[in-house]
């Protein structure tokens, strides 16, 4: 109990600190929170636009595409304001930053996340949780259902986080580094839609080995399918499990690499 | 005279070879631009598959539509100057200061080495994508070598008006301070008003007529929409011309307006 108290409180005064730094420049924050809001507002102002052309994109009607799309940009929100900085690593060990996370008594997972919160991730996941919602008013789903939006939702960035790890551990190979955060944002578009518009070998690998279809697409499932139980009961496992391989890939790739000498 | 003349060029061409090499270095991230690429031009591919097996009556047909995603791809690797991030690297560092009073054209200087960096770019971003996505979807471009040349064309000078937008953007960042404002508005101002992501066309009437009087168009659908559906190529180009003239007062009043700002304020 008291290690989690300390975590939360160590959370708090990061989170304020990086809200505080960013409030300095102000004009810009908040017009960068205005565009961020609006970048991904028109891009499900695209969705709307493709609608207008045509009724059921393989079976799925609007509304269902639409809870697709708000659930996806709602957990890749998640990911973008709290856990996106897991990517910076090769920035901390070629600057020699890493150290200072090794020094202290803290989980370094922890350490690396809460050290930027980045600012970007807010109007997407404001409006992930508002296009969510509004799907499920025009759906009528059942209000318990709706409970079990959040917990969904944190298994989905379950697996964004532990992509984020796996990529980030191959990462610091290269010099240069690898342009990571643009191949994870081209990742976040595979989870905007339903896995079954695929080819069937696609659907393969976002189902089994990238595990992109259990970001959006099988929890969902949960809310906009009749199979309710097995997908709330595969769901959080499939992303527990897949978070705790790649946490000990990433810790193990780390121990190696900094272990030998560079 | 002459030798003056091919002294500049020389340095400018040195720019552009400045640029190129640049990219040279980063082969991986190379590569990774490609997959990216691919990846999301395959996502569009399904996407669209799935849409137009219900019969669209829209005015692109799948194939047109596979096109244009394809083409508005590979446009975007290698037509954004990144002038707007130079300039607000030089706006934050405060070097803004010392570049502008310098005699030689600081604004030159970007614009040849963003040459540089999209050739590269062009080269090996564009043309792997191209050949992956024919391969991979079978998309199928049929075109004239006179519409190829005219697209070409269009394509040159939008790059030009884009050059003066961004160098805009830069300056403007000189009084949000931070970039990352004005950064966040120009994705979201691009992603709907150019057509990077869907073709103009197929925007609902209201919205069709309001974009048509903005410049963001003239960046990706103008261009792309005459390589692919033919049209009116004058009536384009003359429109590119228009704002290239209005960006470049705009960038000119915008500098000596900040050259002013930045004396009294001692640099």
């Amino acid at each position: 109990m008291n290690g989690i108290i300390k975590y939360l409180k160590l959370y708090g005064i990061a989170g304020s600190n990086n809200l505080k730094s960013l409030l300095v420049y102000k004009l810009d924050f908040f017009i960068g929170l205005a565009a961020m809001f609006l970048n991904n507002a028109m891009r499900f102002l695209i969705l709307v636009f493709i609608f207008n052309m045509v009724d059921k994109i393989k079976g799925w009607s609007f509304d269902q595409m639409l809870f697709f799309y708000g659930f996806s940009t709602m957990v890749t929100g998640l990911w973008h304001c709290f856990f996106i900085n897991v990517i910076s690593l090769p920035y901390y060990i070629r600057t020699g930053e890493f150290d200072r996370f090794l020094l202290r008594p803290v989980n370094l997972l922890f350490q690396i996340t809460i050290d930027s919160l980045d600012e970007d991730g807010w109007g997407e996941l404001l409006l992930g949780i508002a296009l969510v919602i509004f799907a499920c008013v025009r759906l009528g789903l059942p209000l318990w259902k709706l409970i079990l939006l959040a917990p969904m939702a944190i298994s989905g960035c379950a697996i964004l986080i532990a992509i984020s790890l796996l990529l980030s551990a191959v990462s610091f190979i290269s010099i240069g580094g690898v342009p990571v955060m643009e191949l994870m944002l081209k990742m976040f578009e595979f989870t905007k839609y339903p896995v079954n518009i695929f080819s069937q070998g696609l659907k393969i690998i976002l189902s089994c080995v990238i595990p992109l279809g259990f970001v959006t697409f099988y929890p969902s499932m949960v809310f906009l399918g009749s199979n309710t139980l097995i997908y709330l009961t595969l769901v959080p496992l499939v992303s527990a499990a897949y978070f705790l391989v790649a946490y000990f890939v990433w810790n193990y790739s780390i121990k190696f690499y900094v272990s030998s000498g560079n | 005279m002459l030798r003056k003349f091919s002294g500049r060029l020389r340095l400018r061409a040195a720019f552009a070879r400045i640029g190129f090499a640049r990219n040279q270095v980063y082969a991986i991230a190379t590569y990774i631009n490609v997959l990216s690429a691919f990846l999301f031009v395959s996502i569009q591919y399904f996407l669209w598959k799935a849409v137009y097996e219900n019969g669209v009556a829209g005015t692109y047909s799948f194939k047109e539509m596979l096109q244009y995603v394809l083409a508005a791809e590979m446009l975007s690797a290698f037509i954004h100057t990144g002038a707007d991030r130079q300039i607000g690297i030089m706006v934050r560092t405060g070097s803004l200061a010392h570049v502008i009073l310098k005699p030689v054209s600081f604004t030159e200087q970007i614009f040849f080495e963003s040459l540089g960096v999209n050739l590269y770019r062009g080269l090996f971003v564009a043309l792997p994508l191209l050949v992956c996505s024919v391969f991979a979807f079978g998309v199928e471009y049929h075109f004239g070598a006179f519409t190829l040349l005219r697209f070409a064309v269009l394509v040159g000078f939008a790059y030009i008006f884009i050059y003066l937008f961004e160098l805009l953007l830069g300056l403007l960042s000189f009084f949000s301070v931070n970039t990352w404002g004005i950064n966040s508005m120009k994705l979201a101002v691009i992603t709907i008003f150019s057509g990077r992501v869907l073709p103009i066309s197929a925007y609902p009437e209201k919205l069709r007529v309001a974009v048509d009087y903005l410049p963001f168009k003239l960046m990706y659908f103008a261009p792309l929409d005459y390589l692919i559906k033919g049209g009116d190529w004058a009536e384009v180009l003359v429109q590119e011309c228009v704002w290239i003239v209005v960006m470049f007062f705009s960038v000119t009043f915008l500098q000596r307006a900040l050259l002013k700002k930045m004396v009294i304020q001692g640099g």
